[in-house]
């Protein structure tokens, strides 16, 4: 009877954890097929009648996420040269041939933490703000007083956000990664051997048109999920303000999440 | 002889339920031109009629005629195009907050390009001096005059020529001084563009001015008069509380 309730005590919690593990994971796969069926809606909502519309919102985007973080990805990029590049370049010299020490830099620094730096930092300066800007306008009634005028919301403002931020993750990422490697090399000349500068060279025949067209695909897609996943939680907000700092959280987390998901699976691709 | 067309046609049509109310069938002709008031004691019980008729809301039964079209067989898309003919006000201010007058008043017909850059901007700019506190229009809807807003809010349908005009409860929160101004627009809005007008309101000096007819909604019935007169003599029990509550407020006032 003592060993049967040991059994009851002990199973109550492990099935709780099963149901606690399926629940979240179910809830994982309806949150992608959500954010999914979203961007669907966006892409197929474009007209190009009406794209005109929208340019102003779209060059507000690209100037907001785009030119204006150039600052932050600059010192950022600059710091991350100093630091990192220019320090393992010195170190991997001593260690392998020239090319494969440079190949292995642009392997990990360009194609890998340039665009998952650049994500963050778009994450934590775009993605809030359209999150709450969206949120806000929400619960202002303005996004239902333009819908109510046959304004597609996913035109006029999901879209123009999306592809603000697709384009300057994209060209970010290649700005950060130009000088954090560039930037890296001139710093290793400067602190270790002048003649560290031929790696310059080196560098430009280093980089395959795959490895390119992976840095490409991955900065395209690493722009379209910070820029869908903060409109699909900014347009979720309905009719409470206390619902856009939960909504803001949840993108930024989820953005995080799947940012470095996708890195991943691209890496073990 | 030439008949009116008509807008807008229910036929014992239901709006959806809400939490706490269960809304009475509606049967109803809107023609071109006219104005409809909606009158009741409580905002919650006339919003269902709004936006059934608005096409917002398809209905639980009954029949609902928009432009010759069953409600309920517009599509997703044909329903967003059916807003520019039906336009929609919603009550307060819902301009976009990071635009000045001029940008508020263009977007929609920018967007659905409804006529050449030049005509937007004759239509917007004829439209934009017709409004009270001239010296805001260049200022953000946030440092806007209330009564500008209101004025703003009511015009940017006005740029798309609808055939229709909803306005949910435009004289909410104003002055009585305001209050007389944005009559007056409302009436002049009428007047230029012989627009079909369905406004939702307390304003029962509103109503015997201008309505043409009267939808009257209280917890039981909604009840349709075809003018002032037969609404002001209406038996209806709810219908002389809410003259007598009107009588107070205005007393109120004038003391």
């Amino acid at each position: 009877m003592a060993k049967q309730s040991k059994i009851n005590a002990l199973s109550i919690p492990f099935t709780a954890v099963i149901d606690l593990i399926g629940r979240n994971t179910l809830a994982v796969f309806i949150y992608i097929a959500q954010l999914s069926y979203f961007i669907w809606r966006v892409l197929s909502s474009i007209q190009f009648k009406k794209l005109k519309s929208t340019r102003q919102a779209l060059n507000s985007q690209i100037i907001f996420s785009g030119i204006d973080a150039l600052p932050t990805i600059t010192i950022l990029s600059f710091a991350l040269a100093f630091s990192v590049t220019s320090q393992l370049l010195v170190l991997l010299q001593s260690l392998t041939s020239e090319k494969e020490a440079i190949q292995l830099l642009s392997k990990i620094i360009a194609q890998e933490l340039a665009p998952l730096l650049t994500a963050v930092i778009l994450i934590g300066r775009s993605s809030s703000a359209i999150t709450i800007d969206l949120g806000n306008m929400k619960v202002r009634n303005e996004i239902k007083a333009l819908e109510l005028l046959g304004i597609n919301i996913y035109t006029y403002f999901a879209l123009p956000r999306m592809l603000g931020i697709i384009f300057s993750q994209f060209v970010l990422s290649i700005y950060f990664a130009c000088i954090v490697m560039i930037g890296g090399i001139i710093f290793a000349s400067l602190i270790d051997s002048p003649s560290n500068y031929k790696y310059l060279y080196i560098l430009a025949s280093s980089i395959t048109p795959i490895e390119l067209g992976i840095f490409i695909v991955k900065s395209l897609l690493f722009g379209l999920i910070i820029g869908s996943t903060a409109c699909y939680h900014g347009l979720n907000v309905n009719h409470s303000i206390t619902e856009v700092p939960q909504q803001t959280q949840r993108s930024i987390v989820n953005s995080l999440i799947l940012i470095f998901t996708i890195d991943g699976l691209l890496v073990a691709l | 002889m030439k008949t009116r067309s008509t807008l807008i046609s229910a036929d014992n049509a239901q709006p959806e339920k809400s939490d706490s109310y269960n809304p009475s069938s509606l049967s109803c002709d809107i023609f071109a031109s006219e104005t409809i008031v909606l009158l009741s004691m409580h905002d919650s019980l006339i919003q269902p009629y709004m936006k059934l008729l608005s096409g917002q809301d398809l209905g639980i039964s009954g029949s609902l005629t928009i432009l010759q079209k069953e409600s309920a067989h517009y599509s997703k898309k044909e329903r967003l195009h059916l807003h520019t003919k039906i336009a929609y006000v919603l009550q307060g201010n819902s301009l976009l907050s990071a635009t000045n007058a001029y940008n508020n008043l263009t977007l929609a017909a920018l967007y659905h390009q409804h006529g050449s850059q030049d005509e937007i901007d004759t239509k917007a700019l004829k439209l934009l001096r017709q409004m009270p506190d001239q010296s805001q229009l260049d200022n953000l809807p946030a440092d806007m005059s209330e009564l500008l807003k209101r004025h703003l809010s009511l015009s940017r349908p006005l740029m798309l020529d609808p055939l229709a005009l909803f306005i949910e409860q435009p004289f909410i929160g104003l002055s009585h001084y305001e209050k007389v101004i944005l009559e007056k627009y409302i009436a002049k809005i009428k007047q230029d563009y012989s627009t079909t007008l369905i406004i939702s309101t307390d304003e029962l000096l509103f109503a015997r001015k201008h309505a043409d007819k009267i939808i009257y909604c209280d917890e039981k019935n909604v009840l349709l008069f075809d003018n002032w007169e037969s609404f002001y003599k209406s038996p209806q029990e709810s219908i002389s509380e809410l003259f007598k509550i009107q009588r107070i407020k205005r007393e109120t006032y004038q003391n």
